[in-house]
């Protein structure tokens, strides 16, 4: 039943879920030793993707929608550039995480392997062709960030995010398997043997016109929308952000976006639900609206990274809403650059996140702080800055071409009010990410906080993941094209 | 709908699962609560037999009666509970608010359902011998460990992934590396 | 032998009052059985489906419902208990999370 053709592709599956059982039990044989778990881990997500870019170098078949495992699973170029993305996400975090979990008290290794495990459900979301393997995957990834947001089981902020996250969460799941149900019980009345198969699904274009099985895919995008942090449900968002620990608070609007988006893109693609553009059209509005707007007023950086993270998702549901050839590209280049500035926004933030000088608890992550950073820590300063230049989408940096594929495509779709709309909110954005860098240059903070020396010292990792992070916001900024060329994407673009 | 024997058992079945389900966000002692829900499966449990799905009855009460609700009642016994002011007390708008919105999501999917499928009449003949041959574990079994080996997979990591974030969530003390040891 | 719409409608007005009861109960505990109650009327929906079309893919989906329900199970009460430690209450307006 599993011929070699279909092993071949199923090596980053096979290397992750046994390297990651191992690092279970590698922290149960080095109890007090965390370096050698969070190494080997590391070295778990750096095998995922060498095996992910080895089938990709190898294999030109996968131009084409390979089918496997008696097409549970299907695999092409943009699979594995999602998996890429969304195991680059995790493995900058655990480079950065160390000092931060130290800082906090949860050097467990749990941390480590519950994020490897999340990974694996990430993978089975991105490479599954059927709506039980995607459910499936989509559990494992949701119940591993609920342990994870409730890591810091003493402080009630960070279980009152688990909790949160975990019912609504819980709640959505009931509704993504009605819909499920419905799609099921409507694609059996129309004699189809496996109901649950994309490519089944694909091959009855007449399925979108029947209104029964629309309701049951609206009810399953309702489960997706939720998950991407889209309006009307992104409450959850800033809620669990702000008491996650922030680097799984970067991780899951990285990565575990990423994943979402990444299922959900390809299926909108393959269904083209055309009947549904007006309704995601005023959806993507109503998000870039609240996120933009409601972020203006955020003092709490962690609260306002996660509202600049609901109005990215309204960006890129503007990307998805033009379902034509340019839309993929544009979501996996926004999604990149994504990835780099929301991810480094958040390590920098969990970087001075800890006790004040005043010894008042874990206030750090106020605006306030940041007054006169540049004096204290330039070195910061200047990466933080390039990260909310980025964001904010100003020219020759990543977020800023992210952001002009995405709209291109929905120009190119017709969409030209909506990607105005967008262009419009995007230019709302740059206020509150310049006031931060205000903060920063031109303020001086009045109490006392001594300047920080030698932050290369115990630093090193830490240093190395913000590195990447801005190596990859200033090369994708400057040639946009090589992430095309990397994936041999169709670049379609210009 | 003529009065077979199946018939009377179904309607009896459906009238326990829905009152117990009424019960079961009515008490306000969660004990009950979750004794109605217990009641609830074992109906739905009966309604799967009635629909020739054996296996999945019996794992039906083994998981969520012999499992499940086991845990819930334990966990609600360990954390002594205070009960939950009447619903009547607690009244509010956006109680009411909640209900409506419930109503029209019912009304939503019962015509979905009721219209849906309601030309259906698959030709019972055959395809009851073939609904009994697929109920049984023998074939489901066969099924899962050979086309959906992969899926079985994935589940046992979830499971695993359960049983290591509930202690790492609700094991008393806990003893992180202190930054010295290191 | 009764029609489907018979049990697709059971299976509906199960998950109409789940729905109800996550809306209206305030208790974390209640409120995740009220999910269960939810899950299980879809489980419902499935196995009928399956059962009126002799498709052997809805009883395969219910298996990995319960599955995942059983680990939210664990996930989930284990979170309820570590955040009655810190507060010596479940109820989600104490908490003042959940708005809706």
């Amino acid at each position: 039943m599993l011929s070699s053709q279909d092993v071949k592709y199923l090596y980053p599956f096979i290397l992750l879920i046994v390297l990651s059982v191992v690092t279970l039990f590698l922290d149960l044989f080095t109890k007090q030793n965390k370096k050698i778990v969070s190494g080997f881990s590391m070295l778990t997500i750096a095998a995922v993707i060498a095996s992910l870019f080895y089938i990709l170098i190898n294999d030109p078949e996968i131009a084409r929608t390979q089918e496997i495992l008696h097409s549970y699973l299907r695999i092409n170029r943009y699979t594995i550039a999602f998996s890429v993305l969304s195991m680059l996400g995790i493995f900058i975090t655990f480079l950065a995480s160390k000092n931060y979990l130290k800082k906090q008290d949860i050097n467990f290794g749990e941390f480590y392997y519950i994020i490897l495990f999340s990974a694996a459900g990430m993978l089975t979301m991105l490479y599954a062709n059927d709506l039980l393997v995607i459910f499936i995957g989509l559990e494992l990834m949701s119940v591993s960030f609920y342990i994870l947001a409730g890591l810091m089981r003493r402080r009630l902020k960070s279980n009152e995010s688990a909790l949160k996250y975990f019912l609504l969460g819980a709640f959505i799941t009931g509704f993504i398997l009605l819909g499920i149900s419905l799609m099921y019980g409507t694609g059996l009345t129309k004699g189809i043997e496996n109901p649950l198969n994309l490519t089944a699904i694909k091959s009855n274009p007449n399925f979108l016109f029947n209104p029964y099985f629309l309701v049951g895919f609206a009810l399953f995008l309702i489960g997706f929308f939720f998950k991407i942090g889209l309006f009307p449900f992104q409450m959850w968002i800033p809620d669990v952000y702000d008491g996650a620990p922030t680097v799984v608070s970067g991780m899951m609007s990285t990565s575990g976006k990423i994943a979402a988006a990444g299922t959900l893109a390809p299926i909108i693609i393959i269904m083209h639900p055309s009947d549904l553009t007006l309704m995601f059209s005023v959806i993507a509005v109503l998000t870039m609206v609240i996120g933009n707007v409601v972020a203006l007023v955020q003092n709490n950086l962690k609260r306002l990274l996660a509202y600049s993270s609901i109005a990215s998702a309204g960006y890129l549901l503007v990307g998805i809403t033009s379902m034509n050839i340019h839309t993929l590209d544009a979501v996996t280049f926004y999604l990149l650059a994504y990835t780099f500035m929301q991810l480094g926004s958040f390590l920098i933030v969990s970087h001075f996140e800890g006790k004040t000088a005043d010894g008042k608890d874990f206030s750090n992550i106020d605006i306030g702080y940041y007054k006169g950073l540049a004096k204290r820590s330039p070195v910061f300063t200047v990466i933080f800055t390039i990260y909310l230049f980025s964001l904010a989408g100003i020219p020759p940096l990543a977020g800023f071409w992210g952001k002009y594929y995405l709209f291109y495509a929905a120009i190119k779709a017709n969409l030209i009010w909506l990607s105005v709309v967008a262009i419009l909110m995007s230019v709302v954005s740059v206020y509150y990410y310049l006031r931060i860098i205000v903060y920063m240059w031109f303020m001086d903070s009045k109490t006392e906080i001594p300047e920080e020396k030698n932050y290369l010292k115990g630093n090193m990792l830490f240093f190395a993941a913000n590195v990447v992070c801005v190596l990859g916001t200033l090369v994708f900024g400057f040639y946009p094209q090589l992430l095309f060329e990397m994936f041999k994407l169709i670049q379609k673009i210009i | 709908m003529d009065l077979s024997l199946i018939s009377i058992l179904f309607v009896i079945l459906a009238v326990i699962s829905i009152f117990s389900a009424l019960m079961l966000i009515t008490r306000k002692n969660p004990v009950t609560s979750a004794l109605y829900l217990i009641l609830n499966f074992f109906t739905v449990s009966g309604i799967y037999l009635l629909l020739k799905a054996q296996f999945i009855a019996i794992i039906q009460v083994m998981v969520y009666m012999g499992a499940i609700m086991v845990l819930f009642l334990f966990v609600i016994m360990l954390l002594n509970l205070r009960d939950e002011k009447n619903l009547t007390e607690s009244f509010s708008f956006k109680k009411l608010t909640s209900v409506l919105l419930s109503i029209t999501f019912f009304v939503l999917i019962g015509t979905t359902f009721y219209f849906g499928f309601s030309n259906i009449n698959p030709s019972r003949q055959g395809v009851e011998e073939k609904t009994v041959e697929i109920g049984k574990a023998t074939f489901l079994g066969e099924k899962l460990f050979t086309e959906f080996a992969m899926p079985v997979l994935i589940a046992g990591i979830l499971l695993l992934v359960a049983i290591i974030g509930a202690v790492v969530l609700a094991k008393k003390k806990f003893d992180p590396v202190s930054p010295d040891k290191e | 032998m009764i029609d489907i719409q018979y049990f697709l409608i059971l299976s509906a007005v199960l998950f109409s009052i789940g729905v109800i009861g996550v809306l209206v109960r305030r208790n974390a505990i209640v409120i995740f059985m009220c999910i269960e109650l939810m899950l299980n009327s879809v489980n419902l929906s499935l196995i009928t489906f399956s059962s009126f079309f002799s498709n052997y893919y809805g009883q395969i989906f219910v298996f990995f419902i319960m599955t995942v329900a059983a680990a939210e199970a664990a996930v989930g009460l284990a979170i309820i208990i570590s955040i009655y430690r810190n507060k010596e209450s479940i109820n989600v307006d104490e908490i003042n999370i959940l708005k809706w």
